[in-house]
C-alpha cells in the first residue's frame, strides 16, 4: 500500500522530519504517536501534499506510484485521504454539493459517469448514518459554524463518501468529548476493511481503545524512535514519552 | 439637446480639486438657465423638481475632495453629452417580453424614467402602482416621494429629482402579504438613439404589517449611457420588505443607484444587491432606523472585470433604541478593477441597545485590482454593540488545499472557492427564482473571468 523511505521535510526553514521509514500493507492500522512538536502531523501533511510542508529528501510509494510527484488532488483521487486536525471552513459552499463534487471528481478519474444531486443523495443518506449526523449537516456551508465535534464528524463523512484506500487521521480525537469520540471511532471502524489502510496520528492513547492499531510508532524529533504492537501505546499512556525520548531508543 | 450636466455645472478637468469662485458663479448661471419645467406635471411635482434643482445649484457636483466621492471618477460622466428623451416608443411589449422575468405576475416597468402602465400590473388588490405624477394615491400614508431634499448630501439624488420625467409610486397595503414578488424593471433604452440618460425614481411605501418582496432589475439596453436611479422606501410599523437589486451592467453604461430607506418601529428590511460591471456602478444606501426595534440587513456582491469600478456607499443611522443593522459587502475583483466599501454606522444619542455590524471582504484575482475598504463608526449612545471588519486578499491557501485534498483539481477548487465567496451573500436572497438567476449570473461572470487566472495560485 504505502512505502516511505528516508522522508525528510521542512516547514518554512525548520527541518521537522529527519528521515522516516515506514511500510504499510493493505488492511493495517498504524498509529503514529509522539509528544508535541515531534513531527507527527507534519508527516500526515507531507503524505497528503500540504503546500506548507516542503519535502526535501526521501521517497514515498503509494500503490507502486511516486506519491510525491503527484498534486494533492491527484493523490486524493488515487485514494489518499487526510482527515484534518483543523478542518477548514469554506463559507458559501454547501456541504452536500461539496461532497458531490469530490465524489464525482473521483468517479470521473475512474471513467465512471458523474452522479446528479438526486442520485448522489441516495448515497449520502446511507453515509450520513455512519457518523450519526443530522440532515441539516448537508445543507450548511462546509464546516462553517460547526462545533469542533461536528467538524470531525464531517471529516469522517467525507471519508465515508470517498472510500479512500489510505486514510490519514490527523489528531481526529483532539477536542472530542467521549460521545463524539465514540461516534467518530465507530464510523472509522465501519469503514475499515481488509483492502484499506489507516494511519492514525494521535497524542493520546484514548482513541486507540476504540480504533485498535496493528502497529504503533513513536515519533520524536522527526524520527521514529520506537515501533511496536498496540501494547506500546498502553505503555506510553502509563509512562509518558520521556523515558523513550531520553533513552534515545531507535526502533 | 445639451449634455446632462453642462460643463460649467460640475468641476472642470483642471479644477477638479480646486474649484474657484468664478466656477461657482458659472455653475450658478448655467444651471439657472438650464432649468426646464415639465408641462405635464402637477404643481407640487414641479415645485419639488425646482426645489431640488435650486439645491443642486448650491451644492454643485462632487469633487474628489468630498470624502465619499474620493475614488469615483466623475469627470467622464460630467463631461459627457447625453440625451434624455423620456419614454422610448420603440420599447414595445414584444421587446419587453424578451427580458428575463417579464412574464411574472406582478410588474412595474419604467422606461427612461417614465412609468409604463401598459407593461405593468395595475389593479391588484392591495398593491397600488401609479405614476409619480398622477394624483396622489387615495388613503396613502404620507408619501415622501421627494424625501427631504434639504438634507440630501448626494447631488445626484437632487439631479434625479430636478430632471424627473416620471417614476412610479408603489404602495403595499396594510396587513397584506404580497403573494408573489413585485418585479420592477428599470429600463434605459436608446431605441435607435445614442448616449441616453435616464433618471428613474421609485417610491415604495410598505404599510403596517405588510410583507413583500420587491426586485429591482436594472436593464440598460442598446444606446443607454447613464442611469441615475433613486429608490425611496418607507417601511411603516412592523412592515417587512425584501429588496433585491439586480445590476447586470453593460459596457459604456454608468449606473448610479441611491436608496433612501426609512424604517418605523419593528419594521424590517433585507436588501441584497448583485452587481456586475460593465460601466461604473455606484450604489448609495442611506438607511434610517427611525422607530425602535427596526432591523436592516444590507448586503451586496460585486463581480468586476476589465477596468471598471463598483462603489458602495452605505450610511446606517440608528435613531431609535434597539435597532439592528447588518452589512455584508463582498467584491470579486480582477484585471484593473476597483471595489469600494465606504460605510458609516451612526448610532445617534438615545439609540440605546443598538446593534450594528459592518463587514467587507474583497477577493483579488489579479495583481492590479484594488479594494478600498473604509468601515467607520460614530457612536453617541453608551449601551451599544458595534463591530466592523474588513478583509482583502487572495484565496486562502488552506481552503484551497482542503478542496484539493478532496480530489478537486486546481481549476475547480478555485472556482468553487470563488463562487462560495459570492454565495455567502447570494444565499440571503429569499426569492428562489431570483436567487437562482443571481447564482447563474455570477457563475457566468466567473466562468468568463476564471480561465485567465488559472495559473495564479
Amino acid at each position: 500500500m504505502l512505502k516511505v523511505e528516508g522522508l525528510k521535510a521542512k516547514i518554512s526553514d525548520h527541518e521537522i522530519l529527519k528521515g522516516i521509514d515506514l511500510e504499510i500493507k493493505p488492511g493495517e492500522v498504524h498509529a503514529i504517536m509522539g509528544p508535541n512538536g515531534s513531527g507527527k502531523s507534519t508527516f500526515a501533511k507531507a503524505l497528503a501534499g500540504d503546500p506548507s510542508v516542503k519535502v526535501t529528501e526521501g521517497k514515498v510509494f503509494f500503490l507502486g506510484k511516486d506519491l510525491l510527484a503527484m498534486e494533492p488532488d491527484a493523490r486524493a483521487r488515487a485514494g489518499v485521504f487526510m482527515a484534518f486536525q483543523y478542518p477548514v471552513e469554506v463559507p458559501g459552499v454547501n456541504n452536500a454539493s461539496f461532497l458531490r463534487l469530490a465524489f464525482n471528481a473521483k468517479r470521473k478519474q475512474n471513467g465512471q459517469e458523474e452522479l446528479d444531486p438526486l442520485e448522489f443523495d441516495d448515497i449520502l443518506q446511507e453515509k450520513i448514518k455512519i457518523v450519526e449526523a443530522p440532515q441539516d449537516f448537508l445543507d450548511r456551508s462546509v464546516n462553517q459554524g460547526f462545533s469542533g465535534g461536528e467538524k470531525k464528524r464531517n471529516e469522517i463523512l467525507q471519508m465515508a463518501v470517498l472510500e479512500p484506500k489510505l486514510a490519514l487521521l490527523d489528531e481526529t480525537d483532539s477536542g472530542l468529548d467521549v460521545d463524539a469520540l465514540r461516534v467518530v471511532s465507530e464510523g472509522v471502524n465501519r469503514l475499515k476493511n481488509k483492502d484499506n489502510s489507516i494511519i492514525l496520528v494521535t497524542h493520546y492513547q484514548r482513541i486507540l481503545s476504540y480504533i485498535v492499531p496493528d502497529f504503533v510508532h513513536v515519533l520524536s524529533n522527526g524520527r521514529i524512535i520506537k515501533s511496536g504492537g498496540k501494547d506500546l501505546a498502553i505503555e506510553v499512556e502509563r509512562r509518558g514519552y520521556d523515558w523513550l525520548v531520553s533513552a534515545g531508543v531507535r526502533a | 439637446m445639451t449634455g446632462l450636466f453642462p460643463r460649467a455645472f460640475g468641476p472642470d478637468e483642471d479644477d477638479d480639486v480646486n474649484m474657484t469662485a468664478q466656477d461657482m458663479k458659472n455653475n450658478y448661471r448655467d444651471t439657472a438657465s438650464e432649468y426646464v419645467p415639465h408641462s405635464g406635471f402637477s404643481e407640487w411635482i414641479e415645485a419639488a423638481r425646482k426645489n431640488s434643482f435650486d439645491l443642486l445649484k448650491q451644492t454643485g457636483f462632487p469633487t474628489k475632495k468630498w470624502e465619499s466621492w474620493k475614488y469615483v471618477n466623475l469627470l467622464p460622466i460630467l463631461e459627457k453629452s447625453y440625451t434624455e428623451p423620456g419614454d422610448d416608443s420603440s420599447f414595445t411589449k414584444e421587446v419587453f417580453s424578451s427580458l428575463p422575468f417579464s412574464g411574472e405576475q406582478f410588474r412595474a416597468v419604467l422606461v427612461n424614467g417614465v412609468f409604463r402602465e401598459d407593461l405593468s400590473t395595475i389593479g391588484t388588490e392591495g398593491l397600488a402602482l401609479e405614476s409619480i405624477h398622477s394624483s396622489l394615491i387615495k388613503d396613502a400614508a404620507p408619501i415622501h416621494t421627494f424625501g427631504t431634499p434639504a438634507q440630501e448630501n448626494n447631488p445626484f439624488v437632487l439631479a434625479n429629482a430636478a430632471r424627473l420625467q416620471g417614476g412610479v409610486n408603489i404602495r403595499i397595503k396594510k396587513n397584506l402579504s404580497l403573494p408573489g414578488p413585485l418585479h420592477v424593471f428599470i429600463v434605459t433604452s436608446g431605441g435607435t438613439g445614442e448616449s441616453i440618460a435616464a433618471h428613474p425614481r421609485i417610491a415604495i411605501t410598505a404599510c403596517e404589517n405588510s410583507l413583500s418582496d420587491v426586485i429591482l432589475h436594472f436593464c440598460p439596453l442598446a444606446g443607454a449611457a447613464f442611469t441615475n436611479a433613486v429608490c425611496e422606501v418607507n417601511l411603516l410599523r412592523n412592515a417587512s420588505l425584501d429588496l433585491i437589486v439586480m445590476q447586470e451592467n453593460r459596457l459604456s453604461h454608468d449606473l448610479f443607484f441611491a436608496a433612501r430607506v426609512g424604517l418605523d418601529e419593528a419594521s424590517r428590511l433585507d436588501c441584497v444587491s448583485v452587481s456586475r460591471g460593465g460601466g461604473m456602478i455606484r450604489n448609495d444606501f442611506q438607511i434610517d432606523l427611525m422607530g425602535p426595534e427596526a432591523y436592516a440587513d444590507v448586503s451586496g456582491i460585486g463581480v468586476l472585470s476589465g477596468s471598471t469600478a463598483l462603489h458602495n456607499e452605505i450610511v446606517v443611522n440608528h435613531r431609535s433604541p434597539m435597532g439592528v443593522s447588518r452589512q455584508l459587502f463582498k467584491n470579486i475583483l480582477t484585471d484593473e478593477t476597483q471595489g469600494e466599501f465606504n460605510s458609516l454606522a451612526y448610532v445617534h444619542a438615545g439609540a440605546q441597545k443598538s446593534d450594528s455590524q459592518q463587514l467587507n471582504k474583497n477577493l483579488l484575482l489579479s495583481r492590479s485590482a484594488k479594494a478600498y475598504s473604509r468601515p467607520s463608526l460614530k457612536i453617541y449612545a453608551d449601551d451599544v454593540k458595534a463591530s466592523h471588519g474588513s478583509a482583502t486578499g487572495r484565496t486562502e491557501q488552506q481552503e484551497f488545499f482542503y478542496l484539493q485534498s478532496r480530489g478537486l483539481d486546481k481549476k475547480l477548487a478555485r472556482f468553487v472557492l470563488t463562487f462560495g465567496f459570492a454565495e455567502e451573500v447570494l444565499m440571503k436572497i429569499s426569492v428562489d427564482g431570483i436567487r437562482q438567476a443571481a447564482e447563474n449570473f455570477i457563475r457566468r461572470a466567473l466562468e468568463e473571468m476564471m480561465p485567465e487566472y488559472a495559473d495564479l495560485s
